[in-house]
This record gives structure tokens, C-alpha cells and sequence, in this order.
């Protein structure tokens, strides 16, 4: 069987190849000397046989994690390309009313919606975690 | 600010840090769900909204909207939105 693309593979995107040429990716490919993208001893052919039977492509799609076993094989993560695109249009826009809430603060005060609607705009920031900086 | 995490958590953060405002807390994680910031290796993904004076979002940024890494608006350009509203 060919290594060659068809005329529909073609337009989809090669997560292998394109990770192999990230700086990430060819820094991998120069500590093993030239084995394939990322340098891991495989073939791009057996690369992509490997991203497909164990679904590593489809982590870019943010589902929760609970646990690091949950994450899957390093090869297939130091392939993933860094992303936080949807593949679906959310159902919440900009026109919508905001959404109710009632959040205890760290103060010991509570906020809601009801408490913010009417005297100015508010801004609202749904933060992630805590580094070295608020990210 | 709205932490994913408990309230007691968030304080920890709050008086470790010693912040001059507050952190509310979203330990349910029910506003991250509403607002479908979907998750990242187990924790949700950020988002900014903005409401005006009716309850109405007029500015809704998540990251899973332009990427966390193309763009990822600060304070200035939030302030500037709410200032737009504001004089509106």
C-alpha cells in the first residue's frame, strides 16, 4: 500500500507531520538523529497507525481529565498540537442575558447577578488556576 | 474573579497572595459549565464576560474561541469594553 495521500486526505489536517515540524518536534527529531517526525524510532506511516488506533489526536478536544493514566501515551502527547478550539458553536453569544449566579466570595460576601444588574457593567472572569500568575 | 475551586481554597489563595479584592468561588464549577469554557487536562478553560446594566453579554471571550494562544484579552481591553458600555 502507498505512503501517498489521497485527493480527500490530502485536505485534512496531519496532526503527525505537523507536530513533527514544531520547534518542539524537531528538537525530538535532532536528539534521535533523523527516526520520523518527533525522533521516536517510528515511521510518519506508523506514527499515524498509532495517533488513530489509540485516539491521541481527539485529546485536543479538552474533555475533563481525572487522572494522569486518563492522558495517554507520552508519544501521542508530545505529538499533540496546542489547541483549544471547539469543533461546535456554543449556544451561549454575546446578546444573550447572562447567566444567574450566586458565588460566595473569599471576603465571606456573596454576589449574584441580581446584586450586579443595574448600576454599571460588570465583568465577569472564569479563571482557570493559579501559577506563577493568574492563567 | 470566579475560582474553580472551593471556598475555602480561594481564601487560601486570596490571603496567600494577600489580593486587595475578592475571589468568588464556583466549586460546582456551574458558571464554567454554563458558559461552556469546556476543560483542559482536568481543569475548565478560562473566559471573560462582560454585562451591561440590563444583564445582557455584550462582550464573551473563552478560549476555546481564537485559541488560548492567539489571543487572550487583558484587563486594558476589558476595561475599554466596559467603558464602551458605559458611554453608550
Amino acid at each position: 500500500m502507498s505512503d501517498e495521500p489521497t485527493t480527500e486526505k490530502a485536505r485534512r489536517p496531519d496532526p503527525v507531520g505537523k507536530a513533527g515540524s514544531t520547534a518542539i518536534g524537531e528538537k525530538l527529531s535532532a536528539l534521535r538523529s533523523g527516526n520520523g517526525p518527533g525522533g521516536l524510532g517510528l515511521s510518519p506511516k506508523e506514527m499515524r497507525k498509532l495517533v488513530k488506533q489509540s485516539d491521541g489526536v481527539s485529546m485536543m478536544n479538552q474533555a475533563p481529565r481525572l487522572s494522569a493514566d486518563s492522558v495517554g501515551p507520552l508519544e501521542h502527547m508530545l505529538r499533540m498540537v496546542p489547541t483549544t478550539r471547539r469543533h461546535k458553536e456554543p449556544r451561549i453569544k454575546v446578546g444573550d442575558p447572562v447567566v444567574d449566579f450566586s458565588l460566595l466570595g473569599s471576603n465571606g460576601e456573596t454576589v449574584s447577578l441580581e446584586s450586579l444588574r443595574g448600576s454599571k457593567p460588570f465583568a465577569i472572569r472564569l479563571t482557570r488556576a493559579i501559577g506563577s500568575g493568574v492563567i | 474573579m470566579v475560582f474553580p475551586i472551593s471556598h475555602e481554597l480561594t481564601k487560601v489563595v486570596v490571603d496567600t497572595l494577600d489580593l486587595p479584592y475578592a475571589i468568588y468561588s464556583d466549586e460546582d464549577r456551574e458558571l464554567f459549565t454554563a458558559y461552556e469554557t469546556r476543560f483542559s487536562a482536568g481543569a475548565p478553560l478560562p473566559a471573560w464576560i462582560v454585562g451591561d446594566t440590563d444583564g445582557v453579554i455584550r462582550f464573551l471571550w473563552r478560549a476555546t474561541e481564537g485559541g488560548l494562544f492567539d489571543h487572550y484579552p487583558e484587563g486594558p481591553e476589558i476595561l475599554a469594553v466596559l467603558r464602551e458600555i458605559q458611554g453608550a
